[in-house]
């Protein structure tokens, strides 16, 4: 009985979130809702995707909208990993000192082999993906989680590797500390933060976009370095 | 002149600083949030006498504003960033000597962060931005939370980890509503283009964001993780969770039902749920034996009095809320502080357990029972003053729907009086228990007796001299009341 | 197209439903991480490559891993109950 009570309020609430979202415009529809709503016709994903390559010479408009005209959310965003993987370590302290030594098994020879020599490939994937951040697809989060899993793999593979806390900490903050550096140089030269204050180049060369592509290097950095560190934090308190 | 967007880039590049100073120096490390919210209050108080006259407005990457994120330092903004400032400067300092176990690096980071979130929503004006400040404040706080590691904190760390998650998610459904309605993230824009879209579409998105901000600033049905968060956390933790936390999730709201929707048609439903927020918190503390569950519930009960002043959308109903928000921020990071150090000294949280205080710990006792009656709401302290402005602002509006909303209020402050009236008397008319084991170790060091004066001492002066702050009260309302300003301010040039 | 893009959509569906279905834990993570690569196709198709990546690297990879660290951590624990 109370299951179907349960069932019936759930598919009430269910019916009252389909008829409220039925009503939202999306895709196709929405953009054009609100090119109409806008004053002056701005439609600014539109107005990215026009101009962008323009202002910045950053071939991908994507990369160039996260890192430039909403770079101050990124910002924010990698300080939320931050806090993430800081919070995890805060929590998980005191608990892995007395985690037993290390009792797992060997791997195997063919495994920890393996496991190394796809390693500096899995790095290599990882930090063309965020160098590169401004040409193709990807960037400083999707290269910073190709890195983290080339130190997953190290972690299961070749069991007895640590990860050396003390370098992840520090390639943590001096990244963290490049972009805000960035950011405020910007502010010093410009007036804004954030301001694309170097040359831009010419557009589709690896060396275009002014700051774009060296703020994706210092995420790249942050995030797989954090990333690994969450990693690292997990693993050593498996065992 | 000095940009108010260094009162978030320079607390975050210290914080992200932290460890590596903390490699060089373990002692040093401790200093840097106390270093970083000197700075900022410095900043925030430097920028404030501009900001009173026009609100100034950051833009970043060097767009316009609805091109690209800005950050709006109207006189709200500023107001409440000095507050943020003035008590993490302080809760820093205590911080430096009580903090003795756990991840220490990760402490003063995590701390810093987490002010640097409330910075962030009170200062900017950009919708997505807000969440993301927001998400910071949050996270951090979770973490926080949690700190000790043990399995009460953790499991209040959890608890306010899936609230916190679900109230988020919420949000951010709500911000993709209305961005999917009005294709602009800027609220000055939303604002202004918000009008044209027919008033049902615009709900869905405000009843998102409402759910979703209640859950951090602890409204009535969302409340259940408060208690469990505020009192399993360190007290210096608790003081900034319940004086700064809370407080963002409400100017959030605030800022989304003035400035972004002008839905002044949902202010009477935000009225009732203020004050059975208030009733409920009040009930509930009453019923505490533990010292830090009470003051978390207090503050809800607080809470409950702020968002019901906030609905009453008068300049200065307004006005009194947030002179309850600086009022309340002060006494119950006091409380708070002060609790802390009985905590450690009798190593009970039981207020039984506070017998005789008031001879053991004289200077505690005495700048507790200051931040108590403040909350009260007796003169001269200043919470008498931000309660009257409320009063007054009620009784102005001349609605009888408001008035009787208030007498109910009223209860809720007597049910308040009982209580703390009740702990000082523990604290005073007690005899401490005959075999007392002393822990020298829970005597005061000279960091925590210095903001606990301060901020007593503050109460105080502010209670007796409310025009300190009363002046930028008025532009403070003003810049939640008038839309059509802060539209101009911002898309104008 | 559009008949494998609804068929990635089914798979997505059927995989949600037996995330929660499961008693078993990893059985449910990995359906989980099944949703996430199937999200990552349709981002793809939806002409949104940077978000398939981010989707892909994250949500089906280092997800997965983090929970299934998690749950190793509570077997073990029921095992070594057992065997006391």
């Amino acid at each position: 009985m109370r299951k179907q009570i349960s069932l019936l309020l759930l598919l009430i609430v269910a019916a009252g979130f389909a008829l409220c979202l039925a009503g939202a415009p999306f895709g196709a529809e929405g953009a054009r809702e609100s090119r109409r709503l806008v004053k002056d016709n701005v439609n600014y994903g539109r107005r990215y995707v026009s101009k962008g390559l323009d202002e910045n010479r950053c071939a991908n408009i994507v990369t160039s909208v996260v890192l430039n005209y909403r770079g101050f959310d990124t910002l924010g965003e990698v300080t939320i990993l931050f806090i993430a993987a800081l919070g995890l370590g805060a929590v998980l302290y005191g608990r892995r000192a007395g985690a037993s030594p290390d009792e797992a098994q060997r791997p195997s020879l063919i495994l920890s082999t393996g496991c190394r020599l796809l390693f500096p490939l899995i790095m290599l994937v990882g930090i063309y993906i965020f160098i590169h951040g401004h040409l193709s697809p990807g960037g400083g989060f999707q290269g910073g989680a190709v890195i983290a899993s080339g130190f997953l793999l190290i972690c299961l593979g070749c069991r007895k590797k640590k990860l050396n806390s003390v370098a992840l900490g520090a390639a943590e903050s001096l990244s963290g500390l490049a972009f805000v550096l960035l950011a405020l140089i910007g502010l010093a030269v410009g007036g804004s933060f954030l301001l694309n204050f170097l040359p831009t180049g010419k557009v589709y060369a690896l060396f275009s976009g002014g700051i774009i592509p060296l703020i994706y290097i210092a995420i790249g950095v942050k995030v797989g370095s954090e990333l690994s560190g969450i990693i690292d934090n997990l693993s050593g308190e498996v065992r | 002149m000095v940009s108010p967007i260094l009162l978030i880039a320079v607390p975050l590049a210290l914080a992200f600083l932290t460890p590596m100073v903390g490699l060089a120096s373990k002692s040093a490390r401790r200093y840097m949030p106390a270093i970083a919210m000197l700075f900022n209050f410095i900043v925030a108080m430097s920028l404030l006498p501009k900001a009173l006259e026009a609100p100034i407005i950051v833009r970043t990457a060097g767009w316009a504003p609805p091109l690209s994120i800005h950050l709006v330092a109207g006189p709200l903004g500023l107001l409440l960033s000095s507050l943020v400032a003035l008590i993490g400067l302080l809760v820093a300092i205590y911080g430096i000597d009580y903090i003795r176990e756990g991840a220490r690096a990760r402490y003063d980071v995590l701390y810093t962060l987490l002010l640097v979130g409330a910075t962030g929503v009170v200062l900017t004006g950009d919708l997505f931005n807000l969440f993301v400040f927001f998400e910071v404040l949050c996270i951090s706080s979770y973490a926080l939370v949690a700190y000790r590691g043990d399995s009460a904190g953790v499991e209040a760390g959890m608890k306010y980890l899936i609230q916190g998650a679900i109230g988020s998610s919420l949000v951010l459904i709500g911000i993709g509503l209305l961005y999917g309605t009005v294709g602009t993230l800027s609220m000055a824009d939303i604002a202004s283009s918000v009008g044209s879209v027919a008033g049902s579409r615009l709900f869905i998105s405000l009843a998102f964001m409402i759910a979703g901000f209640g859950v951090e600033a602890a409204i009535f049905p969302l409340n259940a993780w408060l208690p469990d968060a505020h009192s399993s956390a360190p007290s210096s933790i608790s003081a900034v969770l319940s004086g700064v936390a809370i407080k963002a999730g409400l100017y959030a709201i605030a800022r989304v039902v003035y400035t972004v929707y002008g839905a002044s048609s949902i202010l009477p439903f935000l009225a009732v749920l203020g004050v059975v927020t208030l009733l409920v918190g009040e009930m509930c503390a009453f019923a505490q034996e533990d010292i830090k569950r009470l003051l978390a519930f207090s503050s809800i009960g607080q809470m409950g009095l702020i968002l019901f002043a906030l609905a009453l959308s008068s300049a200065t109903g307004i006005s009194g809320a947030v002179f309850l928000i600086i009022s309340h921020g002060l006494a119950k990071a006091l409380l708070f502080l002060a609790t802390g150090y009985m905590i450690y000294r009798t190593g009970s949280r039981d207020i039984s357990s506070l017998a005789g205080m008031g001879k053991r710990m004289p200077i505690m006792s005495l700048c507790f029972t200051v931040g108590a009656f403040s909350l009260m709401g007796l003169p001269p302290f200043v919470g008498f003053a931000s309660k009257f402005t409320i009063v007054r602002a009620v009784l102005g509006t001349g609605s009888t729907f408001f008035i009787t909303l208030l007498a109910i209020g009223l209860i809720g402050t007597v049910i308040e009086g009982a209580y703390f009236l009740r702990i000082v008397q523990w604290l005073y008319f007690k005899p401490a228990p005959e075999a007392m084991p002393e822990q020298t170790e829970g005597r005061a060091p000279l960091t925590a007796l210095v903001p606990v004066g301060l901020l007593a001492v503050l109460i105080v002066t502010i209670g007796l001299l409310p025009g300190i702050v009363g002046r930028a009260l008025g532009p403070a309302a003003d810049d939640l009341l008038d839309r059509a300003a802060y539209i101009q301010h911002v898309m104008g040039d | 197209m559009i008949v494998f893009q609804t068929f990635l959509v089914l798979v997505m569906i059927v995989a949600a439903l037996a995330a929660a279905g499961f008693r078993d834990l990893l059985g449910s993570v990995i359906a989980c991480s099944l949703v996430s690569l199937m999200a990552s196709i349709i981002f793809y198709f939806l002409q949104a490559p940077d978000v398939a990546m981010a989707e892909a690297s994250i949500g089906a990879g280092l997800t997965t891993a983090i929970f299934i660290f998690a749950i190793s951590k509570t077997k073990r624990h029921e095992e070594n109950e057992k065997t006391d």
